[in-house]
């Protein structure tokens, strides 16, 4: 990887943090997404595309209710590109997964460190607030997004680092790399299917329009 | 133009989300352009006062915030009382979270991503994240676009709105739409994931999914499957490590 494409790879990871939860929230901090746009930078989409999948299925657990806690998935998605480009064919993407998994996991740690960070700011300031003050409102407001972009382009740091050291310094053959791959490649699938199972509940309708979607995909893949 | 900076600014409604009063100042930095247009503007003293009602707890879906703010700002512009615009953003927000929770979380979110993952394997990668970001964006944008206009137009009546035709059918059509979408997907993106791998390690994967839904579904449910999938793969690695 060009040193270019590790610092693009790097501003690509930040701007996926940031749109986790400081905003715009566009969805950019999606696996699949976040994966793609990672493969172009490093030239390598189609690489991108297979972990985007692998990631985005994972992804499929994460149900942001309310205040809940969950991976960044988006940035994992980016570090496990970066870690995967350039390995021959599938051998790169099951370390990869995991190295991103593993970053998607530090990710929900780190946003709350930064929550936490967030609420000792909002402390300090809460009599100047509790006086209408605007100016500090805005400040506060400004450095919540400054530390989410530190955060994002930290994390994306560490996660390439990782992911690096992984890859030079960890002895694993071809055949450990092609276990990774089909660990990773099952548990995506497992985990799909348990979300669908979870998004139709105990509904009625709900399980019929599912089984209708499911008929229709696997006749879909036998005709393929 | 306060309208277009309010609405910008929603989209960063949780970037100084907190423990204490989680959206608060995100809250308060959208409404304040609203806000100006109060008599005597940013230096009159309705200004202040109504600047630090809207620094006080606050927590709903992020998208839909936006039908409070606007209607909290119409109240405030029209000088209702202090206590009962505070009653209002404390009841609305509860109606407005789970709102957002089926139509985004539940419905839009699945529908989208598993439309952006079957364009990706069918059509191409780039093709599949372009559907993904237009579909969740077309209804995104124009959520938060008009829950400002409609809570800025019908103040505590904003319920009116949020009753509508429209949104319920979309409500009811993302709960239904969404497990049909997923279903289609899931076999679909599984045969495209075990394409690459040869007989045997086909199988082994399949019963790794079937380990997977068993243990995500009823043996570890509150394990998330970022966790899970870290250790097995650790574990793989490590074990094939020793191994060589």
């Amino acid at each position: 990887m060009t040193d270019a494409a590790l610092v693009w790879l790097i501003v690509w990871g930040t701007v996926v943090g940031v749109d986790l939860i400081a905003g715009p929230q566009i969805m950019t901090s999606r696996p699949l997404v976040a994966a793609v746009v990672a493969g172009m930078i490093v030239g390598d989409v189609t690489t991108g595309a297979a972990i985007g999948l692998v990631l985005e299925l994972f992804a499929w657990d994460v149900m942001p209710f309310g205040a809940a806690r969950y991976p960044d998935y988006g940035v994992g998605a980016v570090v496990a590109t970066g870690t995967a480009a350039f390995a021959p064919g599938v051998l790169g993407i099951g370390v990869a997964v995991g190295v991103g998994l593993a970053t998607a996991q530090l990710g929900e740690w780190s946003v709350q460190g930064v929550r936490k960070l967030n609420t000792i700011d909002f402390e300090r300031n809460i009599e100047e607030l509790e006086n209408g003050d605007y100016v500090v409102a805005r400040k506060l407001h400004v450095r919540g997004f400054v530390r989410e972009i530190f955060r994002g382009a930290a994390l994306v740091g560490v996660g390439l680092l990782l992911g690096r050291v992984i890859r030079d310094y960890v002895p694993f053959g071809v055949q450990s790399a092609v276990a990774a791959t089909m660990i990773a490649a099952g548990l995506a699938i497992g985990t799909g299917f348990t979300s669908g199972l979870r998004a139709i509940g105990a509904s009625g309708p709900k399980q019929l329009w599912y089984v209708a979607g499911l008929g229709l995909g696997v006749a879909w893949v036998l005709l393929q | 133009m306060m309208f277009l900076l309010a609405f910008l600014r929603s989209f960063t409604i949780q970037a100084s989300w907190n423990l204490h009063r989680l959206q608060a100042t995100g809250w308060s930095v959208t409404i304040e352009p609203l806000l100006r247009l109060l008599p005597g503007g940013k230096h009159g003293r309705s200004y202040r006062d109504s600047m630090a009602r809207a620094c006080q707890y606050f927590n709903s879906h992020p998208f839909f915030a936006n039908f409070a703010i606007g209607a909290v700002a119409r109240a405030e512009l029209k000088g209702v009382e202090p206590e009962q615009v505070e009653k209002f953003r404390d009841t609305i927000k509860g109606p407005l979270g789970s709102l957002g929770d089926r139509l985004i979380w539940v419905g839009l979110l699945p529908v989208a991503s598993s439309m952006g993952l079957l364009a990706t394997v069918v059509v191409s990668p780039f093709v599949g994240v372009i559907t993904f970001l237009v579909v969740f964006n077309l209804v995104h944008v124009a959520i938060r676009f008009w829950g400002l206009r409609a809570g800025l137009r019908y103040g505590f009546s904003v319920g009116k709105a949020l009753h509508g035709r429209i949104l319920q059918s979309s409500i009811k059509f993302g709960e239904f739409a969404a497990p049909f979408v997923v279903g289609l997907a899931t076999p679909v993106l599984a045969e495209q994931l075990l394409s690459d791998l040869d007989v045997g390690a086909r199988v082994a994967a399949v019963i790794v999914a079937a380990i997977t839904v068993v243990s995500l579904r009823w043996v570890l449910p509150t394990v998330g499957a970022a966790r899970l999938g870290t250790v097995a793969i650790g574990v793989a690695l490590i074990i094939g490590g020793l191994w060589l």
